[in-house]
C-alpha cells in the first residue's frame, strides 16, 4: 500500500496522464524514496500494462447474419403509424374520405329494398310501379330498386335508381323518345353505384350551396 | 464518417434493413470486444452483441441526432451486459467465502483442485489471467475499466456512455485499478 491516501491517487492521476509535469516530478522523486509507494507503483503499472495488452480477440463470422436475422420486419402498423407522423394533413384527409366513402357505402346498401317519390295515384305492384294512364305528377318522380310502367304524365324529371322503365305501348323511334310522351323534364338513369354516389354528391353540393348562399 | 452515418441511421429509421448492415459492418468488432471482456466467454459475448444490435435497430427512432452514436450504442451493450450477469451470476456465487471465518472463496477451491501454480503458470496466458480477475470486479468498475483499456474511450467518452459525472468516473476506475492490483498480487502469490 501507499504510505498515504494523497500519494495513492497521485498514482491514479499519472496513469490517467493528469499530472503536470512538476507534479510528476516531485512523486517520482518521492516514490524514489519511499519503499511502500514504489512497490505500490509497481503493482499499479503492472496492472496498467496487462489491461493496455490485452489482445482483440476474433468477431464470430456468422454474427452479422444472426443479427439480420433477428431484425424484426417493418410490421404494416407501425410503417402506417410512421406515416401518419410523418404526414399529418394528408393522413387526416384520407381518413376523412375513407370515412365518407364508407357511410355513403352503408347508405346505398340500406337502401336496396323499393322505394319512391310519394304521389297518391301511383300503384305498386311487387317490384313494380306503376303510373297509371291520365294520372299526372307535378314535379320530380324518384324511383330505386323497382321496374316501372310509365303510362301517365310526369311534369318533373324522373330519376331511375337501379330501376328500369318497362314500356307496355309500342313507339316508333329511338330509345329517348320512349320518354318523351310522358316525362316532360328530365329522365335520369343510375345503375352503378360510382354514378349514385355523383348524384348523390351533386345534389348534396347543390343543398350545400343554397344552404350558404341564402 | 459523420455524414455517411448520419445518413445510414435517416435510412435505418425509414426501416432500411442494408443500411443497418453498413452499421453493423462499422461496429460490431468494438461491441464484441467489449461484450467479451465484459462477460468473459464468446458464446454470452455473441448473444449480447447480436441482442445489442437488434436492440438498436427497434430502439433507433429514440435515438437523436444531437446525440453521439457510438456511446449509445456501447451503452445498450453495457446495460445489457450487466442485467445479464444479474441475471446468471455464477461469478458472484463463486466469489462468496466458503465459511465465514475462511477467507477462501470457492473460486480459489475450484482453482487449487484444479491444477498446481506451475500448471497455471505454463497454460494460462497473460491475457486470461487479467481477463479472470476482471471478471470479479463489480460490474460498475470493470464497465469503466473495458471501455478505458479495452475500447481506449477517454474519460469524457465513458462519462458520456454510462451517463455517469466524469468525476465518478475516475473513481470507478482508480477503485477497478486498486481492486485489479490486489487481486493480481494474490494470484502471484499463490
Amino acid at each position: 500500500m501507499a504510505c498515504n491516501q494523497v500519494f495513492e491517487d497521485e498514482l491514479h492521476h499519472y496513469l490517467n496522464h493528469e499530472l503536470t509535469y512538476e507534479e510528476e516530478i516531485n512523486l517520482k522523486h518521492h516514490i524514489m524514496s519511499c519503499r511502500a509507494c514504489q512497490k505500490h507503483y509497481q503493482e499499479l503499472k503492472r496492472v496498467d500494462q496487462k489491461l493496455s495488452d490485452i489482445k482483440d480477440v476474433e468477431v464470430p463470422s456468422d454474427l452479422k447474419c444472426n443479427i439480420m436475422a433477428q431484425l424484426p420486419k417493418d410490421s404494416r402498423f407501425k410503417r402506417g403509424r410512421k406515416i401518419v407522423k410523418e404526414h399529418p394533413m394528408i393522413s387526416a384527409a384520407v381518413a376523412f374520405f375513407i370515412m365518407l366513402f364508407i357511410s355513403t357505402l352503408m347508405n346505398y346498401h340500406s337502401n336496396q329494398q323499393m322505394s319512391l317519390s310519394k304521389h297518391e295515384g301511383v300503384v305498386t305492384q311487387g317490384d313494380r310501379v306503376i303510373i297509371p294512364e291520365g294520372e299526372i305528377i307535378e314535379g320530380d318522380f324518384i324511383v330505386r330498386n323497382a321496374e316501372v310502367v310509365l303510362e301517365g304524365q310526369i311534369r318533373g324529371n324522373l330519376t331511375l335508381v337501379n330501376s328500369q322503365v318497362i314500356d307496355h305501348t309500342i313507339h316508333h323511334g329511338d330509345q329517348f323518345n320512349k320518354y318523351n310522351h310522358h316525362v316532360e323534364g328530365k329522365v335520369v338513369e343510375i345503375d352503378q353505384y360510382v354514378h349514385w354516389i355523383y348524384h348523390k354528391a351533386e345534389n348534396e353540393i347543390k343543398s350545400f350551396m343554397t344552404f350558404v348562399t341564402p | 464518417m459523420d455524414f455517411r452515418l448520419n445518413q445510414l441511421i435517416k435510412q435505418v429509421k425509414k426501416g432500411n434493413h442494408e443500411a443497418f448492415g453498413e452499421i453493423i459492418d462499422n461496429y460490431q468488432h468494438a461491441i464484441y470486444q467489449h461484450c467479451y471482456r465484459m462477460l468473459g466467454n464468446h458464446h454470452d459475448a455473441q448473444e449480447m452483441t447480436q441482442e445489442t444490435f437488434v436492440r438498436a435497430y427497434t430502439n433507433i427512432q429514440t435515438f437523436k441526432k444531437k446525440n453521439k452514436f457510438s456511446p449509445w450504442l456501447y451503452r445498450i451493450a453495457t446495460n445489457l451486459s450487466i442485467d445479464w450477469m444479474r441475471k446468471k451470476k455464477p461469478i458472484h456465487i463463486l466469489d462468496q467465502p466458503v465459511r465465514e471465518d475462511q477467507q477462501q472463496t470457492l473460486l480459489d477451491q475450484i482453482n487449487s483442485e484444479e491444477k498446481t501454480p506451475e500448471e497455471r503458470f505454463e497454460t494460462k496466458e497473460l491475457n486470461e489471467t487479467i481477463q479472470e480477475v476482471l471478471l470479479t470486479l463489480p460490474t460498475k468498475y470493470r464497465s469503466v475499466i473495458v471501455l478505458r483499456y479495452v475500447r481506449d474511450l477517454s474519460l469524457q467518452e465513458i462519462a458520456e456512455v454510462l451517463d455517469l459525472p466524469v468525476g465518478t468516473v475516475k473513481t470507478h476506475l482508480h477503485r477497478g485499478r486498486e481492486a485489479l492490483r490486489e487481486k493480481l498480487v494474490e494470484v502471484n502469490r499463490s
